[in-house]
């Protein structure tokens, strides 16, 4: 299954993406084996993790046996060196850290012994594990869809282009007032390959143009709903037909909602919206546009949106508790991102220079608002959450959560139909009798 | 229902680092924070593993578990070991949950006393095949279910050990009856027990004779060449399947040996050392299962063989046993099933010999 085919088309050959791979890899195992050896005689290593990810957990127990590498594939399985070996081909062996000075040699045969570095007796291995399924994940690639709901004029394209570093919708054409009286309520999905550090995204962007535009908004919601539902009803035919092998899985991660800034706090379309989709999807609500209001009105607002979101019983993504033996740092973090809720953000498409550095950001009169200064907005707060630190648990959430109910209601109803045509049908019968002569 | 126009994907998706992002500053996204997030929800759900050992009495599996996991596992539980030969063939299962440098593995072991020891063995794998079946009915029913686990315990073999004497000549009959059957429903490592009774020579012979039959025979044990996936995996199973089957000897005592105390068997022309690839071939055997292809093994028989079951099992009920019949299943007939016809391998024989001298 020649899944980079599919991906990038032939913007990426395979053999690069491989060596991307595998450098990426390398880099990573040879400053964890060096950790290793700093460590080591250790009982218990306890390392943190290297700090190319912002807001990941500190503390990380990083299994780096000095086993054979996983990924030279030539040491694992050179063969033994025997004196009459024909074997022409060269292998070489990476070094072990602990180099056998004084390694003995076994009175049973002339030969070197195999050079299994590890001198703790105990050590079985499968503490690779965690790597052997991360270098599976490595070449399979991730796919993530995240959907953007909100009125027009919000700022929604531009974040999404912030948030991915991507231009999705540079030639986007925006309509006119004469369109948009006669527009309705689309689904519109874009897909963008992202790749770093060997690392590969698949994102589907899906979008909703026309939300909350008309005049008349009774169940505007209705198609997002139905769009998600259909995800999910594709998704169950795929999982429970003949052949599984090749599902491709459309299910909606995430929602970020955009409230408006303008307004006092929720509007009753933004409470109808979120009370439809709340079952089906995580929804995460962010406030628009927030450089349009001052700190202290970003609180008042914040407050307001969490009191009525709880009053009308929203139930919006939840993060996850974190453990109790996590340090106090991580914890205050996680805190913090609680009561973030909703992210006041701002996205810009325009890079403007600010304090000798060349930001993201929007130029006023008055100053120059970064988007990633963490004092100006939650758009790194955003960003990190969503990609950081709990994309699995939203593809989680949504796998476990909403697609179980979605299933288990599916099935119910169909139960019910079942079971009403079967009931029917003796009816049927005896009045097909009586009418007889 | 609404259109869904998709967009054509931009030509900006964006190519391999070193990249110049499209606003020209040195940002990242931080995707591969994934694999953190990854691995931290691995670690925290622990990992399981099943494995299977086959083989007559006495070619000293229980101990090869022994050594294979070395102390994690207290030897008194261990099914098989010191126990008189059942009269029939009962399969024993034990469960143990071990942790390692923070990695949790609930790793069952499956014993199978009384294999081949009768007079007439006809059929004796057929309790082993109804096992392994009946652990795939039992995954596909909590698959089924309406209101589904978040994980559902997985007791599937995913590894099936299968012991061959040291004979020195070639596989006996009922060893390729077993394995034919055998490798068609699970991964199948095939390994020479007992191998200290054999010179290196005579091992040698022994697997190239055995892989000889193999072949003949059409059987495919593990890594089957039909699910490597790229080229590196090619190239890295084709030097296991030159040394498939490992040539093994366990053992569950300790002795000093210069210094250093080693796992091994003392006999009066020397100690031999278990994990002494001069010895023995047990370290490969240790690799391929525990720290480089294990979850492989799960993947295969999860993607592989379990769906092959279960559409043997869709396909023969027509609607699954405990729902009402709710599922659209396509009548049509499934997929060609992941292992290969027989005809097919059987021509490609030559072939496949001519590839594996190449690597």
């Amino acid at each position: 299954m020649d899944r980079s085919r599919g991906w990038q088309g032939s913007s990426v050959p395979e053999d690069r993406t491989e060596a991307g791979i595998k450098h990426f890899l390398e880099d990573m195992d040879d400053a964890g084996l060096n950790k290793f050896v700093k460590d080591f005689p250790g009982s218990e290593n306890c390392h943190q993790p290297e700090a190319k990810t912002w807001g990941s957990r500190p503390q990380v127990l990083e299994p780096r046996p000095q086993a054979p590498d996983l990924y030279q594939d030539d040491l694992e399985f050179r063969p033994p060196s025997w004196p009459q070996a024909s074997d022409s081909q060269q292998y070489c062996s990476a070094s072990a850290p602990l180099s056998p000075s004084a390694r003995p040699r076994s009175p049973w045969g002339k030969l070197d012994p195999y050079d299994s570095s590890e001198d703790d007796k105990e050590y079985v291995g499968f503490a690779t594990l965690p790597n052997q399924v991360h270098r599976k994940s490595v070449k399979k690639g991730f796919d993530f869809t995240l959907m953007v709901a909100g009125e027009s004029g919000l700022g929604k394209s531009t974040l999404v282009n912030s948030l991915f570093l991507t231009d999705l919708y540079r030639d986007r054409k925006l309509l006119s007032a004469e369109e948009r009286i006669m527009q309705t309520v689309e689904i519109t999905k874009h897909a963008v390959d992202i790749e770093e550090k060997g690392v590969r995204l698949r994102l589907t962007i899906v979008d909703t143009p026309g939300f909350g535009d008309a005049v008349n908004n009774t169940e505007c919601w209705k198609p997002v709903a139905e769009y998600i539902d259909q995800q999910f009803e594709q998704y169950f035919r795929d999982e429970s037909g003949l052949n599984r092998k090749n599902i491709q899985d459309n299910r909606v991660h995430c929602c970020l909602y955009f409230i408006s800034p303008f307004g006092h706090g929720l509007r009753p379309l933004d409470v109808e919206f979120m009370k439809a989709l709340h079952q089906r999807v995580n929804i995460v609500p962010i406030l628009a546009k927030a450089d349009t209001l001052t700190p202290p009105e970003v609180e008042r607002k914040k407050r307001k949106i969490r009191e009525e979101i709880e009053r009308f019983g929203i139930k919006v993504y939840q993060f996850p508790d974190c453990d109790s033996d996590e340090d106090e740092d991580f914890k205050l973090q996680d805190q913090a991102l609680k009561e973030s809720i909703p992210f006041a953000v701002i996205g810009s498409n325009t890079v403007v220079e600010a304090r000798g550095r060349r930001v993201r950001g929007r130029l006023y009169p008055w100053g120059i608002v970064e988007v990633e200064n963490p004092g100006h907005c939650d758009f790194v707060k955003l960003r990190t959450m969503l990609v950081r630190t709990h994309m699995q648990d939203l593809k989680d959430v949504t796998r476990e959560t909403h697609y179980e109910n979605y299933r288990a209601q599916c099935i119910q109803s169909m139960t019910r139909l079942v079971v009403k045509e079967r009931n029917r049908k003796p009816w049927a019968q005896s009045k097909q009798v009586l009418g007889s002569p | 229902m609404d259109p869904m126009r998709r967009s054509p994907s931009p030509c900006s998706s964006r190519p391999s680092s070193p990249r110049t992002p499209p606003c020209e500053m040195l940002g990242y996204v931080g995707i591969e924070a994934m694999l953190d997030q990854l691995k931290i929800k691995a670690m925290k759900m622990g990992f399981e593993f099943n494995i299977m050992v086959v083989g007559q009495s006495g070619l000293g599996k229980s101990t090869m578990v022994y050594t294979l996991f070395k102390s994690k596992m207290w030897k008194s539980t261990i099914p098989g070991l010191g126990m008189p030969t059942p009269q029939t063939l009962k399969l024993q299962s034990v469960t143990h949950v071990i942790e390692e440098k923070g990695v949790k593995l609930k790793l069952t072991v499956t014993d199978t006393p009384g294999f081949g020891d009768q007079i007439n063995n006809d059929k004796c794998w057929d309790p082993i095949l109804g096992y392994i079946k009946e652990q795939y009915e039992r995954y596909l029913q909590e698959e089924i279910l309406i209101t589904r686990q978040r994980h559902i315990p997985d007791t599937r073999v995913h590894c099936c050990v299968y012991f061959v004497p040291p004979t020195g000549h070639c596989l006996r009959p009922l060893d390729i009856e077993f394995l034919q059957r055998l490798c068609r429903t699970v991964n199948v490592v095939l390994v020479i027990a007992r191998a200290d009774s054999l010179t290196i020579e005579e091992r040698e012979t022994f697997r190239r004779r055995i892989q000889h039959n193999l072949r003949t025979h059409c059987i495919d044990v593990y890594p089957q060449k039909c699910f490597d996936e790229d080229i590196n995996d090619r190239i890295l199973n084709s030097k296991i399947r030159d040394r498939i089957p490992f040539a093994v000897v366990g053992a569950d005592q300790e002795h000093l040996v210069n210094g250093r105390c080693v796992l091994g068997r003392k006999t009066k022309w020397g100690i031999i050392e278990v994990e002494n690839l001069a010895h023995c071939e047990f370290p490969l055997l240790r690799d391929l299962l525990i720290r480089s292809h294990l979850q492989d093994l799960k993947d295969i028989t999860h993607n592989v063989h379990y769906e092959n079951y279960r559409v043997c099992r869709l396909n023969e009920s027509h609607l699954l046993p405990r729902g009402p019949g709710w599922v659209n299943l396509t009548q049509a007939p499934a997929g060609p099933p992941a292992t290969p016809r027989p005809s097919k391998v059987r021509h490609q024989v030559q072939d496949d010999s001519k590839d594996d001298e190449e690597y």
